[in-house]
């Protein structure tokens, strides 16, 4: 019985991740292909694709989504730690209500929230020529209800006797905020920069209405290409893509450890 | 008189309606081991909490070596704190544990690994100075919690239920330890506790507190043998309760129990007057049941029937029921070769008339 069970799990575990990969697996192969087909099966391999990558055509969104991403990472997270430290210190009776409008933006479509932003900043004059900021402005907003929540919950998980411990040992508010909270709050602020940094690099909707010419971002780059042709050109920016994202979540959890508890055990 | 190393004048506590800490006027020597022993939600936790600045207190004075401390923050306070469940931070080292008052306090390096190693030494952790928090007992973790309050050499030393956590065995050698070590070192220690063993073995004076109130201060010997309240009686050690009412006076002086259990003497000592309804207590360790041919006397006599007798180690309790239907607890030490007791036997129970302990009602 136990055999059995075994193997009904590690059947599952392989098909959940084959359910998650194949698709990515895919998109590889089509990079590769030697035409200008996206084929499942390529008569034959190919970088040519690659090649086309690395023009300014998608370098520049590539750099600019980038420069986006991170920059809406830190400020989503600094928001977000305000937010958490004010949900999770400050007695108020009022605290679920502030955290229920904190995470407003995500009760509502995020196309939404986009089209609502585009005439929000036309009525205030502020929808062409800012590039970046009205971008960031967007992002950051629908960013700030996952990093607060991330953040909160780290908060909740240690204990609160630690900073009346931190205090009866002569620390001031700020020396445990420096000594005690930051420390341990560091897998939920590398969680929330991590996972901010990849949904803002990933937006569509947002970026959909807050990108202009010169400040587009590699998705909506992606999706302006596709309404004239589709080949393997775009599976190829997927996989830079990819790569790019692996490669940051890699650093960020090799810094942060964010996905294993904080503590060391061996 | 030297000045008393902690003084709290009519310390008062309200939340909202509720009033935790009333009317708490206390003052501890230094190197004194006082412990504030209650029931759960008797105050004795927000009275630590309060000599430790978590909040201040609604009314009243806080002094600490005659420095008014009512306002101040904890970390200007210099007291050191052991809590309940260790609060060790997990991110640092047990030295780094140990030496982060030390660092708080501005001290060089090499004064905070000395006074962090020599802490550690203390409580018999030396070897544990690099492991994290998580890789210790809960007893070792105890002991690092002890080390890190007392490194940088508080005035005051507050021990927050820092047993409680600990298994029976572990609990029993680490309260002649913690003792040991606060007489050694001389500090003020201000102990919290449910547990009245742990109070009476550990402590100079024990303050009994109870609904936010203090009930009585004393010694160990003196709440055990004067309690002074029926609470008292009840929550230090056991005790039989026996409702009666005063008659006669002067040497005369006797009281009838409700239920017509019969009529014992009454300590000259007791400030109760003929007439008056009373309340008084044995403890079950001073009664005797009286064998074969020995002395009943009168005054001094309790007659009733043996109801059950239960084995606990060392002692035999035997509950013997008295005429109305009362039962009283006797404790018989469990010696070989001693008296056995059977269930539906007559027991005459004798004590001393100094045994009796009145309180008025």
């Amino acid at each position: 019985m136990d055999r059995a069970l075994n193997i009904v799990f590690r059947v599952s575990v392989v098909a959940i991740f084959a359910f998650m990969l194949l698709p990515m697996l895919v998109v590889v192969i089509a990079s590769l292909a030697p035409t200008n087909q996206i084929e499942l099966v390529p008569d034959g391999l190919s970088l040519q694709w690659f090649g086309e990558v690395f023009t300014d055509r998608w370098l520049r969104p590539l750099q600019f989504s980038l420069q986006l991403a991170a920059l809406t990472s830190i400020c989503a997270t600094i928001l977000g730690l305000m937010g958490a430290f004010a949900v999770a210190y400050f007695r108020c009776p009022a605290n679920s209500l502030v955290m229920s409008f904190l995470l407003s933006p995500l009760s509502a479509p995020q196309i939404v929230v986009g089209i609502a932003l585009l005439q929000a900043f036309a009525m205030v004059s502020m929808h062409t020529g800012l590039g970046i900021v009205t971008l960031l402005m967007g992002h950051t907003l629908v960013m700030v209800p996952f990093t607060t929540r991330m953040i909160t919950n780290n908060i909740y998980s240690f204990d609160r006797t630690l900073q009346r411990a931190a205090s009866v040992l002569g620390a001031t508010r700020a020396q445990t905020l420096r000594y005690v909270i930051l420390p341990l709050l560091k897998p939920g602020l590398f969680a929330a920069i991590t996972f901010s940094f990849i949904l803002s690099f990933n937006n569509i909707p947002i970026s959909l209405f807050l990108s202009q010419p010169g400040a587009t971002t590699i998705s909506i780059a992606v999706i302006n290409y596709l309404e004239y042709r589709i080949d393997p050109a775009l599976a190829a920016v997927n996989v830079v893509c990819l790569v790019i994202i692996i490669v940051l979540v890699a650093i960020l959890e090799k810094i942060g450890k964010f996905s294993h508890t904080l503590y060391k055990r061996d | 008189m030297q000045e008393p190393d902690v003084e709290l004048s009519d310390v008062k506590k309200m939340y909202d309606d509720f009033t935790a800490v009333e009317d708490c006027t206390l003052q501890i020597d230094r190197g004194e081991f006082v412990t504030l022993l209650g029931p759960s939600g008797c105050g004795k936790t927000t009275t630590l909490n309060m000599i430790a600045g978590f909040f201040p207190p609604t009314r009243g004075h806080i002094r600490i070596r005659g420095e008014d401390v009512t306002r101040l923050p904890p970390n200007k306070r210099r007291v050191g704190m052991v809590f309940q469940n260790y609060a060790l931070f997990p991110h640092l080292t047990v030295e780094q544990n140990v030496g982060f008052g030390l660092k708080m306090r501005g001290a060089d390096r090499a004064e905070i690994a000395r006074r962090a190693r020599e802490s550690l030494e203390l409580v018999h952790m030396g070897q544990f100075a690099e492991r994290y928090p998580r890789q210790l007992s809960g007893g070792q973790q105890q002991r690092i919690a002890l080390a890190r309050a007392i490194a940088p050499q508080p005035s005051v030393l507050l021990l927050d239920e820092p047993l409680s956590n600990l298994d029976l065995k572990l609990r029993e050698s680490m309260r002649r330890e913690l003792k040991t070590l606060q007489r050694e070192l001389g500090v003020t220690a201000v102990f919290v506790t449910h547990d009245q063993d742990e109070a009476l073995t550990m402590s100079d004076r024990v303050v009994v507190m109870n609904q936010g109130r203090i009930e009585q201060i004393g010694s160990p010997t003196e709440i055990y043998a004067q309690p002074r309240s029926h609470f008292v009686a009840a929550f230090v050690g056991q005790m039989n309760f026996f409702a009666g009412t005063v008659t006669g006076s002067g040497e005369a002086k006797a009281i009838t129990l409700d239920g017509g259990a019969g009529r014992v003497a009454c300590p000259a000592s007791a400030a109760v007057g003929e007439g008056e309804s009373v309340e008084f207590g044995i403890r079950p360790e001073v009664i005797a049941i009286a064998g074969e041919g020995e002395a009943t006397p009168e005054g001094r006599t309790l007659n009733g029937t043996i109801e059950d007798v239960i084995l606990a180690g060392p002692i035999i309790q035997v509950y013997v029921g008295l005429a109305g239907g009362q039962s009283v607890r006797v404790d018989v030490l469990n010696v070989k070769g001693g008296p056995t007791y059977t269930a539906g036997d007559a027991a005459a129970l004798v004590f001393a008339t100094d045994d009796l302990i009145v309180f008025g009602t």
